[in-house]
């Protein structure tokens, strides 16, 4: 907020708003700062760790050295190698990088669309509600698996590879985005209805503010909090989800790599060639439990009075 | 007037512990009530009646309060000093207490009859169908048309005057020494108001219960109460017969209050106290109310020693301990 | 110009109740307002008081369409409010506004005081510019009291009784000529309200403004109101001027109100002759047959005040609704 220079004689005291008083909140949340120290950490490291082990030591996510074969944690490869001779280290970076990849996109898809559909279903009620929300309930009692399994079996990647991305990633955002709307469209809706009825709405008909105004000025940012919360807590549902249909063998597929893969090739080598699984399994973990953190710290943050309603 | 004591307050110290710093809710609050006697304790939002009130029971969550000091004698004893386990004998039994929303301590899953049966076969020994007959006295007493037909209700089918006279009623089972009611009447119409201020008024008078009547509506006070005290950022800042405070009140905030009040019977204009209730973790030295005060001067920089006698007296340099009664 | 500002004709709102199952259907209406007339002049304060649910509240939405009247004539200054649409409707919100009871409810909490006070103002497309809106908002604080130093704080930086002073300059902002109070002062500590009601008298006085008052305390609609409707289950039962209605009721339910309502002396409420009454209010969705105030109506008689619905009449000079008032 600039503000040109006044000549005016009062000076104006800055209020605390609500996101501030938030964040000074948040801050004193131990675990959850931590966590979001941790998670940036992994985000770094995955986005700037392959390139940068392919400039000094030349290795590749799918750069094979089959005569090296598996080899233990070493000091030459930290995470140590798998069957094929390929480093683990920048293995697992680039599947985080697919990982989190699909988690953000889908969320952040299903937050647009969930906001809006939630906001847009509650806000004009009657019958366009009702229908909405038909909608969505049908689309929530199909088994999603069901949904996606047949999404990505009846479409072959190849057809749907968009500007050079793999198709079974452009498969896996569409799938993953496609059913993680649907719980943040309900949740959106619950809270228009009820903010709908809260006294400062009516305050703004009254003013004569137009309705669509009233949605986007009063009614959606009142909602944010819960949609933080509740997205900071789809992240990993949907990275596990993703590792779940890479564990069926639907989503990505050799040479790529996720830690949904990874993991499931370390488990099947898991006697023999522990480190396999050791690398990628921790880094998952790690990464999902910071993502639960943070958003229970953001979520006592955020609505410090309705913990029991999350 | 009689002059059995039944309950003594002392010096009574009760404080949170919270972000904003340390909130001396009650701080320093002595009275006694008498048997028989209404006691209005009156002051406004955050003054600390209600932390009086749960302070007596021990009922203030622990932490983030904290008892900071002073005794409350009831029946010689200091119920701030026994055992949990016997004070949960006096609770609800020798000392009753209504709150402001009777939903809230009504239990919403359970009829009432279950809740008021209850209290019968716990405290009085009665068996069931005793209990029972009781129970259907008690709402005929309290003023429940078809209290027969309406017992086996819930709570919530119940409207909210009928749900504090039952509370009242239940307050009236075990016919108690000290009834606690703690704005009994807020949520209310005045119409209903007046049948639950008559209740009370009548246990007081028939029963010999001794009442502490919280409220902020000074005109409740004069229509039932005996004896008053006025709260002011945790301290009684004045004290006396009802007819002595408000008729000739010696606290500036006791005057500015009456001064405020539009009254039904005269349309003259209101004189509002300036200013707005102060921030109990900020306390100084000085008489609370200084800051709002038309009088104030500077020796309202130290706080004031109490003029007059307890029974009759207010926490100003300037009261002159007044006369009691006229 | 006519004299008369707002013509209230027989409004009525219901409300569907709707019954339980997968295919819910209506099984009842709420006659929340059942009704309502009355007209009130330019400049002048009408007082609406009743006991909760009477329809107040329901009213004074309905008269600025908030609610849609299920039936009945809102005549705004010439215009008939219920048959404005979409623009023209907006447009006219600009002449008509609303001061909420509840002051933390009725102010968006993610918006600056400054932003709230000056939504009108932008609504409307009166002012535009952050500079000139921001400056028209600090000098709409000032003249309800508020620094205007704060203009850039949020609503929960202020206590309530600033917070009420922020929607009071919120209303103001777009220079209504009506203003619909709904119980503006009730939920304000006791040394606030006085503030609040001075300031609400000034700014009538000063901007010729007219208020219909929403209220259950008798003794502060006598304080600021012109004239004082009085209203049980959905109709007025009695209207008058504000020395008619308190100190000399025609209709036995505005004498049980007036006699219920206390004061602060305790002198006067010895003497007083309280008529309490029996039994509770009925409910909105079923009234009573006849007149509805008979199942609790002292004054009642056999058979008419059952049978018969009392239209308003004239007695002694103000409108009353009862078969025997005199
Ligand atoms: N559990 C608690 N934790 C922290 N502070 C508390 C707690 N309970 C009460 N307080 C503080 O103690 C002070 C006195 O509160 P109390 O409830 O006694 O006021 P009151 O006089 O009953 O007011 P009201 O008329 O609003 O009921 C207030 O400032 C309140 O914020
Ligand atoms: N949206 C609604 N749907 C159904 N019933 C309603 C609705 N709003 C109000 N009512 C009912 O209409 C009646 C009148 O309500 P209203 O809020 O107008 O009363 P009031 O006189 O303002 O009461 P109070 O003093 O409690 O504010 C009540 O019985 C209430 O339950
Ligand atoms: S019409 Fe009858 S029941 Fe109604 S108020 Fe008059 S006397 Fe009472
Ligand atoms: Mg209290
Ligand atoms: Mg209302």
């Amino acid at each position: 907020m600039t503000e040109p220079k006044t000549e005016r004689a009062v000076e104006v005291v800055q209020g605390t708003s609500l996101w501030q008083d938030a964040w000074k909140r948040w801050r004193r949340h131990r675990v959850s700062v931590v966590s979001a120290v941790v998670l940036a950490v992994v985000l770094v490291a995955c986005l700037v760790g392959p390139p940068i082990v392919e400039l000094v030591w030349g290795w590749t996510y799918a750069g094979q050295d089959v005569a090296l074969g598996p080899t233990a944690p070493s000091l030459s490869h930290p995470f140590g190698t798998d069957v094929l001779g390929r480093d683990v280290l920048v293995r697992t970076m680039h599947g985080g990088r697919v990982s989190l990849a699909v988690a953000f996109v889908a969320t952040f898809v299903s937050l647009v669309v969930g906001v809006t559909y939630g906001a847009v279903s509650g806000f004009v009620g009657g019958r366009v509600d009702a229908t909405m929300m038909r909608i969505v309930d049908l689309l929530l009692s199909t088994p999603y698996l069901l949904l996606v399994i047949v999404l990505m079996a009846v479409i072959p990647p190849s057809k749907v590879s968009i500007a050079g991305l793999d198709g079974s990633f452009v498969l896996m955002f569409g799938a993953l985005g496609l059913v993680s709307w649907l719980v943040l469209a309900r949740i959106v809706r619950g809270q228009v209805l009820s903010l709908k009825q809260r006294e400062f709405v009516e305050a703004a008909r009254a003013i004569g503010v137009r309705p669509w105004t009233i949605l986007f000025r009063h009614i959606v940012p009142n909602t944010l909090g819960p949609v933080i919360v509740y997205s900071t807590l789809t992240i990993p549902s949907v990275m596990l989800s993703e590792a779940f249909l890479s564990f069926l063998g639907l989503g990505i597929r050799e040479p790529q790599a996720s830690w949904g893969t990874l993991v499931n090739d370390g488990a099947n080598a898991m006697v023999v060639y522990p480190w396999l699984l050791l690398a990628p399994g921790m880094t998952m973990t790690v990464t999902l439990f910071c993502l639960n953190f943070l958003g229970d710290g953001l979520r006592d943050a955020l609505d410090p009075n309705a913990r029991e309603t999350a | 007037m009689s002059g059995d004591v039944v309950l003594q307050v002392d010096d009574l110290r009760t404080h949170f512990r919270t972000d904003g710093g340390l909130v001396k809710a009650v701080d320093g609050v002595s009275f006694e009530v008498r048997r028989g006697e209404i006691l209005g304790l009156v002051g406004e939002s955050g003054s600390g009646k209600s932390v009086t009130n749960l302070s007596i029971l021990r009922l203030v969550p622990t932490p983030p309060g904290i008892h900071a000091g002073g005794r409350i004698l009831f029946d010689g004893t200091d119920l701030l000093t026994v055992p949990e386990r016997q004070l949960r004998a006096y609770r609800g039994n020798r000392i009753a207490m209504i709150f402001q929303d009777p939903m809230t301590s009504l239990n919403p899953y359970l009829r009432v009859s279950r809740q008021l049966t209850e209290v019968l076969e716990l405290h009085e020994g009665l068996d069931r169908g005793a209990a029972r007959r009781r129970a259907i006295e008690l709402l005929e007493m309290v003023g429940i048309p078809d209290p027969g037909g309406r017992i086996d209700q819930y709570p919530h089918q119940f409207s909210g005057g009928m749900r504090q006279r039952v509370m009242i009623a239940m307050a009236l089972a075990c016919k108690p020494e000290l009834l606690l009611a703690d704005e009994p009447t807020t949520a209310l119409d005045v119409t209903i108001q007046a049948q639950i201020l008559e209740l009370i008024a009548g246990l007081a008078r028939e029963l010999g219960t001794a009442v502490i009547l919280v409220t902020h509506d000074l005109g409740v006070v004069a229509g039932v109460a005996d004896q008053v005290a006025v709260m002011y950022a945790g301290r009684i800042v004045e004290r006396g017969p009802v007819d002595a405070v408000l008729t000739n009140p010696q606290h500036p905030y006791t005057a500015g209050l009456l001064a405020s009040v539009p009254r039904l019977d005269t349309r003259g204009a209101l004189t509002p106290i300036q200013g707005m209730p102060p921030d109990l973790t900020r306390l100084g030295a000085g008489c609370a109310f200084a800051p709002r005060c038309p009088k104030a001067f500077d020796r309202c920089a130290t706080y004031p020693a109490w003029a007059g006698t307890p029974a009759r007296g207010a926490a100003c340099w300037l009261a002159d301990g007044g006369e009691v009664g006229r | 110009m006519s004299d008369v500002l707002l013509d209230v004709r027989d409004l009525q709102v219901h409300f569907p109740v709707m019954g339980k199952g997968v295919f819910p259907k209506v099984t009842g209406h709420v006659r929340a307002v059942d009704g309502v007339s009355f007209q009130l002049r330019r400049g002048e304060i009408l007082g609406l008081v009743g006991e909760s649910g009477c329809g107040k509240s329901t009213t004074g939405r309905a008269i600025l369409r908030l609610i849609e009247p299920t039936g009945g004539r809102v005549v705004f200054d010439g215009q008939d409010v219920g048959a404005l649409r979409g623009e023209d409707l907006r447009q006219l919100r600009r002449r008509m506004q609303i001061i909420f009871q509840d002051p933390y409810a009725s102010l968006n909490p993610r918006m600056t005081v400054g932003d709230i006070i000056a939504e009108p103002l932008r609504a409307h497309g009166l002012v535009s510019g952050r500079q000139a809106l921001q400056a028209r908002a600090q000098e709409l604080m000032t003249r309800c009291g508020l620094d205007p130093k704060f203009v850039r704080r949020y609503p929960h930086e202020f206590s309530g009784g600033q917070r009420q002073r922020i929607g009071i300059a919120r209303a103001l902002a777009s220079g209504p000529d009506l203003i619909v109070c709904d119980e503006p002062i009730s939920a304000l500590d006791v040394s606030i309200q006085a503030q609040i009601l001075n300031l609400l008298q000034r700014l009538a006085r000063d901007e010729g403004l007219s208020y219909v008052f929403i209220a259950h305390d008798l003794a502060a609609v006598r304080h600021l109101c012109d004239r004082i409707a009085v209203m049980y289950l959905g109709r007025i039962v009695e209207l008058g001027t504000y020395a008619q209605i308190c100190d000399a009721p025609a209709h036995p339910y505005t004498q049980a109100l007036v006699s219920a309502a206390p004061v602060p002396d305790p002198r006067i409420e010895r003497t007083r002759q309280r008529i309490v009454l029996q039994g509770e209010v009925p409910s909105p969705l079923s009234p009573p047959s006849g007149c509805r105030f008979h199942t609790r109506c002292p004054a009642r008689q056999p058979t008419r005040c059952h049978d018969e619905e009392p239209d308003a009449r004239e007695v002694r000079g103000r409108q009353v609704a009862c078969h025997w008032a005199e």
